[in-house]
């Protein structure tokens, strides 16, 4: 049976492995000089004072990159469309099910060594690529500092999504029993799937580390500092939410802005009376100058102008409350979520093994 | 031999609302070649499917070679399964499939495959999907036989095939069995394939199994009688009417009787296969000499 299951895959997995080979010889020849590049110039950019050159120059060098990640994230999907959802719906549309299941070896072998075969050469396949561009992106992550954005292009993850997509494509496949419809279904089911545990499961994993500052308002003269006024302790660590609060908690803002705008705003009176708009009347008065407050100010007045807005904002005691998940549970989360989607796949591979035995044809 | 070819007891198979197989009670000894016979449509697929374990029955009971279809690998490797499409992999070459048998059954014959390759004339490298319907069914049938099953399924295994290479499918077939001792169940719509190789008769007409008995037994418990025709005359005692035709003249009856047949005022004739065929499908019974006379009379 062993047999049958690999010469059903045997053309594709060649195919899959020479692209794969071409594609880590490319990486390759190219990484090596990435990452020295990035040692040397880079690194010590800042004494030479052409950091800008210097990036800019890394990143040409770099411009694959992004593809390189690209196809980290398609390899799984792909193989859940084109090796998962046909692995029992084409058997059953062909009929050639009939042979394979009038020899000598049960259903549930048929498909467990099937499912086995096709699971094993995807995860060893995708493995293999994210070892690959991992590796390479190494000096890319280390500049970008930003870990948690390419989380489900790197190391652990990709693996398990790849075992998940097959075995959801199996069992799709065999319930549909149609191929087309099976790998149509088997996308949409599988990004809706990296969508929830994206949004909703992988931020929640871990309880996240919070920060807090008392809500300072932005300057009105000089760069905006509106959204700016919090950050986490590592530039590599990933901000949840960014939410301003108010005394009694309750969220009127994000981003150091207020309202679902982000906005930062006061309607002022001529009188000099003055709203902070989405939060309340401002307990003093704003100076107004002569010729209204969107004129041109001087430094005086403006400054004057600033501690008066800095006055009332503080007389709300507004919060601004960081959540993020530290660069620390970057592996806990890898490891966490590789468990999850491989526990569902084999979940999913019970359920196939149980469909193909009691539900087919 | 104690172990029954085939037993079903009141088997029963729905597809959503339409019923394919209904009551089918069967004890078939082991050691027939067991023709399945009625139009299309009648549940002989299904009947087969079933056998081979690739249909869960809806109702009732079915045991083949003593144990339920395609019990475990060991059951499996005792049936041989041909399917009514010869379901083969379209882009495996010829070659390939032998190697899938060699690969899946324990008691694969790897030497008698090949050689029936040869004989056949079937090229190793050419793929399944370029072969014709008639190869089709012999690349099957070879795959089938190299189990070396207790017990082979044919499911209309020469319904694709014109009248010579139906007629030298079946002779290769009846071949290679000759003296092995495997029980077939083989089924077709047309009586004559049955005719030729089978010893054992089962009629199907709308899922419902009509008769089912050895060939002999059951040409020689069928005859045709033919009397004059007059209204309201009873039919002959002690006989079972399988159909009735009324002409003008006269009164065509196909009846089966246990003994002897001793009709006064009848004229009894021995009524062939293909007729006793078509009587149980419920149709006029007017074949042989009786329809010519028919002919005569109202032409």
């Amino acid at each position: 049976m062993t047999w049958l299951a690999w010469r059903q895959l045997r053309s594709q997995a060649v195919i899959a492995g020479v692209l794969l080979c071409v594609l880590v010889v490319l990486l390759a020849l190219t990484g090596p000089h990435l990452l020295h590049y990035a040692d040397t110039v880079v690194k010590s950019c800042a004494s030479h004072h052409n950091c800008v050159a210097a990036t800019a120059n890394f990143r040409a060098l770099a411009h694959l990159a992004s593809a390189y990640s690209v196809l980290v994230i398609v390899v799984p999907v792909l193989f859940g469309v084109f090796w998962g959802a046909p692995l029992v719906a084409r058997e059953l549309e062909a009929g050639t099910f009939r042979l394979a299941w009038t020899q000598s070896v049960t259903r549930v072998r048929w498909i467990a060594t099937r499912l086995a075969m096709a699971t094993l050469l995807a995860a060893a396949i995708t493995a293999l690529l994210s070892v690959a561009v991992t590796w390479w992106q190494g000096p890319v992550d280390r500049l970008d500092q930003a870990l948690f954005n390419k989380f489900d292009q790197r190391d652990l993850v990709p693996v398990a999504y790849a075992v998940f997509a097959v075995t959801l494509g199996t069992l799709i496949g065999a319930i549909v029993r149609r191929t087309v419809a099976a790998m149509a279904a088997t996308l949409g089911c599988f990004a809706l799937v990296r969508y929830i545990s994206q949004q909703y499961v992988r931020p929640n994993l871990f309880a996240p580390l919070q920060r807090s500052t008392p809500f300072r308002a932005p300057t009105l003269v000089g760069p905006s500092t509106l959204g700016h006024g919090i950050t986490p302790p590592n530039p590599n660590d990933w901000v949840l939410s960014d939410q301003v609060l108010t005394r009694s908690g309750r969220v009127i803002g994000e981003y150091g802005g207020i309202g679902s705008n982000g906005s930062f705003g006061f309607s002022v009176s001529t009188s000099g009376s003055a709203v902070f708009t989405g939060v309340g009347r401002c307990p003093n008065r704003l100076p107004v100058p002569p010729g209204g407050i969107r004129s041109h100010l001087t430094h005086a007045q403006s400054g004057a102008v600033q501690a008066a807005i800095q006055r009332c904002v503080n007389s709300f005691h507004l919060r601004e409350v960081l959540r993020y998940q530290p660069t620390s549970h970057y592996w806990p989360l890898q490891w966490s979520e590789a468990a999850i989607f491989l526990a569902a796949a084999a979940l999913l591979s019970v359920v196939a093994v149980w469909w193909v035995r009691h539900h087919l044809p | 031999m104690t172990e029954l070819a085939l037993r079903a007891d009141g088997l029963g198979k729905r597809y959503r609302r339409h019923w394919a197989l209904k009551d089918c009670s069967l004890q078939i000894p082991r050691g027939h070649v067991v023709g399945l016979v009625g139009p299309n449509g009648a549940g002989k697929s299904t009947l087969l499917n079933l056998m081979a374990g690739l249909l869960a029955p809806t109702r009732g009971a079915i045991e083949v070679l003593g144990g339920p279809p395609a019990r475990d690998s060991r059951h499996l490797a005792r049936v041989g399964f041909v399917s009514q499409d010869a379901s083969l992999y379209a882009w495996l070459s010829v070659e390939d499939h032998l190697r899938l048998g060699a690969h899946c059954n324990p008691w694969w014959d790897d030497a008698a495959a090949h050689a029936r390759l040869d004989e056949l004339g079937l090229h190793p490298r050419q793929r399944a999907g370029k072969l014709s319907g008639g190869q089709r069914a012999q690349l099957s049938l070879t795959i089938a036989l190299a189990k070396r099953p207790d017990l082979l399924l044919l499911d209309e295994p020469v319904a694709s095939l014109d009248p010579l290479a139906r007629r030298e499918f079946l002779g290769l077939l009846m071949s290679t069995v000759a003296g092995s001792g495997v029980s077939i169940v083989l089924s077709s719509h047309l009586v004559s394939d049955i005719e030729r190789v089978c010893d054992y008769l089962i009629v199907l007409t709308d899922s419902r199994v009509r008769v089912a008995a050895e060939i002999e037994d059951l040409v020689a418990a069928h005859h045709r009688l033919i009397g004059p025709r007059a209204e309201g005359d009873p039919v002959p005692a002690n006989q079972t009417v399988i159909a009735e035709a009324d002409t003008n003249r006269q009164r065509i009856l196909v009846v089966r009787s246990d003994g002897p047949v001793v009709e006064p005022g009848w004229e009894i004739e021995p009524v062939s296969l293909e007729d006793l065929v078509v009587a149980y499908m419920g149709e006029a019974v007017l074949g042989g000499s009786a329809a010519s006379k028919v002919k005569g009379a109202t032409g």
